[in-house]
């Protein structure tokens, strides 16, 4: 019985690639709709940036470019399922620092990082460190002298092993040796209001929610983990101005397909998609407070991205995080 | 506190927008798509308002979350026709109605408990407003002051108060919850990482699926119970003239004041963070049977028991905005989409949004309000229409629910994992009801067991590993207090209880 539905899947994918052979070259290149998978639920700010690109893609493709929203398993369904799919361009996934973390942090991702190749970069945002006003320490050295007094008196959030938020904080306490103790939340926005409430002392937050708290002088902004200041918040001093060079990372987001798909195909799906995010109507829409669309080439990107996991990769040996 | 000065003006700011064609068209569209999926079984406010969501990326950001929450508040309207006429919850917060107001059904009341419902959820959607509007800053301080502690025991006394003043019979209710409990185990530990009875599954990481859970324990036990019986044996229900329909001047006594009360409960329970529309929809029944003369009536048609539940029910969707729209901390999954819209177009939660931001804030008060009325209006000449899906063949009503159980599981996130979760626990629901145990305390504790776990550990690592620090806060320490005196007062009446029917057989 299950021979025979083989046999028959088998017959079926067999017929399918002679009947899409021709057409797996560059210049008939889409022939129908492209699927840009996300791996989260709808309305995250993940789905949202991807939807707004698809749109203007499907302008430059000039075929219709689908979103489907394939959440889950810490993201690793939908990751599986491009895997899973034909390397021939037509399914694409939207995916952010996680696609490159998950398989450093985890004991059973299904993948490696270089099963993927860019396709084409989205942004990058910075995080910044928000903390209690209440807690002592008005700039970032008097933070990490009182830290230093005090060894693991003050609470920071986490979003659990291995994120950003997680790891960017663990570069801090590396690069000012200071001890904070972890205290776990679900989300961002529950985690900065536990911030502004007092229960917690600080938390590596996105710009697009804390810049707004701190106008509201609910948190003090005592550093931000670009290389340079923030164009949008310029006010905000940079970890490296103070000396912690390595506290420097952000989250970014960018578009992959399976490494095996053709070359050409890869090129005619990274023209579109560099073209769209550098479109006006792309930039009017996605633009979130500290979310930076990249400027640079698609290949700048890439060794900017290959440079960044090593970079995880050192912070995940160093802090002893063992892969669950 | 209150600034009467400024709240016409903000009115008057609300009122220009809500007034406008754009407004009323969306709002409208909005709240008559609400009604159609709480009526549907099966499909959640949930998926419909994720399903929905792209729509509004077009719109502005207050059209769109006012459509949205059109969705939502229009569905919990909805919600209530299932569950009177159907004993199925059209959402999840209308399962405490089914427990009376199926039996009204049944009891040929089906019309004067949809008014009720009707009028009900008019109340309480018009209260809980009126909490928004006015005290919106000085609540949202209020649960500012919360810290994990506080979460964790406000949640222990909400299982804990349903269990022993809901149930019929507490203790297997306790047991339920447990089990509910320990569903909610399922998933990644959010302290540690570890995966815990995945069984290598990735859609179990997440944990069960709630929507899947709650259908399949609530929806589907239901229509085997009913193929189950022989087509003789069934009775088909009476039909329902539009006098029926009306409510009694009895009835409308019995009903005002757990109106008011339940409004009361339900603005409570939907401002704090974490609990809402479902806690509160218990607590309001528990109330009720709690202060009644005669609390036998309850679970038998009792006019109370389905008023302050719907009342608390709206309520508590109204208030759920304060701390998404202040705090951006929402209360449950559909408020989560909401601020995920939110964030789509720029806007961001906090005080810059409720002050800075009063065309927005107060629209969306107005728009509310606009929209209840729109509500009432759809219902109560409609109201014949829904009463007569009763007389729909079960033979066709039943595979269509299944259809709509297994679309709607499925449109959550396009899991054919999900489908097998949703069979599984229809078995387990089935046999649940066989054994007589009611599936509403352990979606209490399914839902609320993870939030409490993620709250207790967090509460243990602030207090460097005390576990008195839940009883040295005065506030988590009252909750705690509350929750030895239920359990207290449960023991003693169950030995008075056994006491008295030791005496009574051997008289």
């Amino acid at each position: 019985m299950k021979t025979t539905i083989k046999l028959t899947a088998a017959a079926a994918a067999a017929a399918a690639t002679l009947a899409l052979a021709p057409t797996a070259r560059a210049q008939d290149f889409p022939q129908r709709p492209v699927t840009v998978v996300v791996p989260y639920a709808a309305g995250g700010a993940t789905d949202v940036r991807a939807r707004v690109v698809a749109e203007e893609m499907s302008r430059q493709l000039g075929q219709n470019v689908l979103v489907d929203n394939r959440s889950g398993g810490a993201t690793l369904i939908g990751i599986q399922s491009v895997l899973q799919a034909p390397a021939d361009g037509y399914t694409v996934i939207f995916h952010a620092t996680p696609i490159a973390l998950l398989p450093l942090t985890h004991a059973d991702p299904g993948y490696a990082f270089e099963d993927f190749a860019l396709i084409a970069p989205v942004g990058v945002a910075p995080h910044v460190l928000a903390v209690n006003p209440d807690t002592p320490g008005d700039t970032l050295e008097e933070l990490v002298e009182y830290a230093r007094a005090n060894p693991g008196a003050l609470n920071a959030g986490s979003l659990g092993g291995g994120g950003t938020s997680h790891l960017l904080t663990e570069r801090f306490m590396d690069a000012a040796g200071i001890e904070l103790t972890e205290v776990r939340y679900t989300g961002a926005g529950p985690a900065l209001a536990a911030v502004m409430s007092g229960e917690i002392d600080l938390f590596m937050d996105s710009l697009s929610t804390s810049v707004p708290a701190a106008a509201e002088g609910r948190v003090k902004l005592l550093g931000v983990t670009s290389a340079e200041r923030v164009e949008s918040a310029p006010d905000i001093p940079t970890f490296a101005e103070h000396g912690f060079d390595t506290a420097v990372g952000g989250t970014w987001m960018a578009m992959f397909v399976r490494a095996d798909t053709p070359e050409d195909i890869r090129m005619t799906l990274r023209e579109a998609a560099v073209a769209a995010v550098r479109s006006d109507a792309v930039r009017d829409r996605i633009g979130v407070l500290g979310f930076e669309l990249w400027s640079g080439t698609a290949e700048e990107f890439d060794a900017f991205m290959r440079n960044d996991y090593d970079l995880w990769e050192a912070d995940i040996r160093r802090i002893g995080l063992t892969p669950q | 506190m209150v600034d009467p000065g400024g709240l016409v003006t903000n009115l008057a700011i609300g009122f220009d927008y809500a007034l406008s064609l754009r407004a009323l068209t969306f709002c409208t569209i909005g709240v008559t798509l609400g009604m159609v999926v709480g009526v549907l079984p099966g499909i959640g406010t949930m998926a419909a308002v994720a399903m929905l969501m792209p729509m509004t990326f077009w719109l502005d950001p207050t059209t769109a979350i006012a459509m949205l929450a059109g969705i939502y508040y229009g569905a919990a309207y909805g919600g209530s026709i299932a569950s009177i006429l159907l004993n199925l919850p059209g959402t999840a917060n209308t399962a405490v109605t089914c427990l009376d107001g199926y039996p009204m059904a049944r009891a040929g009341r089906a019309g004067v408990a949809l008014m009720l419902t009707t009028v009900a959820s008019f109340v309480g959607s018009i209260l809980g407003l009126t909490m928004l509007a006015l005290f919106a800053p000085p609540l949202a301080r209020a649960s500012q002051s919360f810290g994990s502690q506080e979460y964790f025991s406000l949640m222990m006394l909400g299982l804990v108060a349903a269990s022993v003043l809901t149930a019929n019979n507490p203790f297997r209710a306790l047991a339920m919850v447990t089990v509910g409990l320990t569903l909610g185990l399922v998933g990644l530990d959010i302290t540690s990482g570890e995966r815990r009875f995945t069984f290598g599954l990735l859609q179990l990481y997440d944990g069960l699926p709630l929507v899947a859970l709650a259908l399949g324990l609530f929806g589907l036990p239901e229509v085997i119970r009913n193929a189950a019986r022989s087509a003789e044996t069934r009775t088909r229900p009476p039909p329902v003239s539009f006098r029926s329909m009306l409510p009694g001047r009895e009835d409308w006594a019995r009903a005002w004041r757990p109106y008011l009360r339940g409004s009361g409960i339900g603005a409570v329970f939907g401002a704090l963070p974490g609990t809402g529309g479902l806690i509160a929809t218990f607590m309001a029944y528990a109330v009720e049977k709690r202060i009644h003369r005669d609390p036998s009536q309850f679970g038998k048609g009792a006019v109370e028991g389905v008023s302050s539940p719907e009342a608390a029910n709206n309520a508590a969707i109204q208030t759920a905005f304060i701390p998404t729209l202040t705090l951006g901390v929402p209360g449950d999954a559909v408020m989560a989409l909401l601020l995920g819209v939110l964030m789509i177009h720029n806007v961001s939660p906090g005080l810059g949004l409720v002050s800075g931001n009063p065309e927005m804030f107060w629209g969306l008060v107005v728009t509310f309000a606009i929209g209840n009325l729109i509500l009432l209006v759809l219902n109560i000449p409609m109201i014949g229409l829904w009463v007569r899906i009763l007389s729909i063949p079960y033979s066709l009503l039943f595979p269509c629910i299944v259809v709509f159980v297994c679309i709607g599981v499925y449109a959550v996130r396009y899991s054919t994992a999900d489908l097998v979760i949703v069979m599984v626990f229809a078995v387990v629901g089935y046999g649940m009801a066989l054994l007589r145990f009611e599936p509403a305390p352990l979606i209490m504790g399914f839902i609320l067991g993870p939030l409490m776990e993620e709250n207790f550990r967090r509460s243990m690592v602030l207090s460097r590993g005390d576990p008195a620090t839940f009883v040295e806060r005065p506030l988590s320490g009252s909750f705690l207090a509350a929750c030895l005196l239920l359990l207290i007062w449960l023991v003693v009446s169950e030995i008075r209880r056994r006491g008295r029917s030791r005496i009574d057989s051997a008289n």
